[in-house]
């Protein structure tokens, strides 16, 4: 079979319009040995200066691009405040123009629970009730904190439900105004002191 | 947030939000701002890009204009900051002492009347600010 037809070859870039071969002519430069014709020819300074350029933005390219460390800290900040916070509850000692998420709440509520020495809250969550006026029933709270924990085997749990009532109502009254309020507790788990507690 | 306030022609919604996010910062009981996370990604993105072109970071600042929303309905100025309270004073009283903060800023910096809204996202509660050491 006669083989008419052959691969094309790649040509070789064409002579600078000085007539040098431009990639002679950056080897040149790039091993600093710059012609006294390549000083003054515009052609041969114009492919060196290219050359230049191309390198500086490899290695441009080839530099990792460093986060600032407080970068990470606060897009993760940020990232559980806006997944975790739940819905936003006006105060209603002052009206529409002053809220608190779910969140705000729940993190105040057990950093104070926690201080009760025969309690560990497991879960702890709160929603708001209608706004006062019609649309709330009658008898339904502004707020209902809903809470499971595990209580001290010694501990009268009747006696720790009402210590823990107490210390929500006084907490969500003194940091956000809220006099309205339904604490339901369950107890699903005792432990004891040893174990849990200090 | 570049368009001139309502208000006032000469003034930005940048310098207003700029304003309003030092006047909360330095309030007592606030721990810090929180910008919505629209904000923070194109921060991100912004800082980013400063980066690859050479430019100068912008420094980073507790007083984050992000975490100011301006608004401008019917000629009135509305700004909403997001906040997280320390708790110490109450957070009840950090927000009211935000928001006279602010309008007191914004009055003062440039003649500007507005509505001031807080949203408190979380409570961050300093070790030593348990129930029992206080």
């Amino acid at each position: 079979m006669a083989v008419d037809q052959v691969d094309p070859v790649e040509p070789a870039p064409d002579a600078l319009p000085c007539g040098r071969d431009p990639l002679t002519v950056v080897d040149d430069a790039r091993a600093g040995r710059i012609s006294a014709h390549s000083r003054s020819c515009e052609y041969c300074q114009q492919a060196i200066d290219e050359d230049r350029l191309l390198a500086t933005v490899r290695e441009i390219e080839a530099e990792p691009v460093p986060a600032p460390d407080t970068l990470l800290p606060r897009v993760m900040a940020t990232v559980f405040a806006e997944l975790r916070p739940g819905r936003q509850i006006a105060l209603p000692a002052v009206g529409p123009s002053a809220s608190v998420t779910e969140l705000a709440i729940v993190s105040t509520l057990r950093h104070h629970l926690d201080e009760l020495p025969d309690l560990i809250v497991h879960r702890c969550r709160v929603r708001a009730g209608e706004p006062a006026g019609e649309l709330r029933p009658e008898g339904e709270p502004a707020l209902v904190v809903e809470l499971t924990a595990a209580g001290a085997y010694q501990a009268d749990l009747a006696d720790l439900a009402d210590q823990v009532r107490a210390t929500a109502h006084r907490v969500l009254r003194e940091q956000f105004g809220f006099d309205d309020v339904r604490v339901d507790v369950e107890f699903v788990d005792l432990f004891t002191l040893a174990d849990g507690g200090d | 947030m570049t368009e001139p306030s309502a208000a006032d022609p000469a003034v930005t919604d940048d310098a207003v939000a700029i304003a309003a996010a030092q006047a909360a910062i330095d309030t007592p009981g606030v721990t810090r701002l929180v910008p919505a996370i629209g904000y923070l990604i194109r921060d991100a993105v912004s800082g980013l890009a400063r980066q690859l072109t050479g430019q100068q970071l912008a420094p980073e600042t507790r007083a984050d204009p992000d975490a100011v929303e301006v608004e401008r309905v019917d000629g009135a100025l509305r700004l909403t900051i997001r906040i997280v309270a320390t708790g110490t004073p109450p957070v009840l009283a950090t927000i009211g002492a935000v928001r006279t903060a602010v309008e007191q800023a914004l009055a003062a910096a440039f003649g500007l009347t507005a509505q001031v809204s807080v949203l408190v996202v979380d409570t961050a509660w300093e070790p030593d600010a348990s129930p029992s050491a206080r």
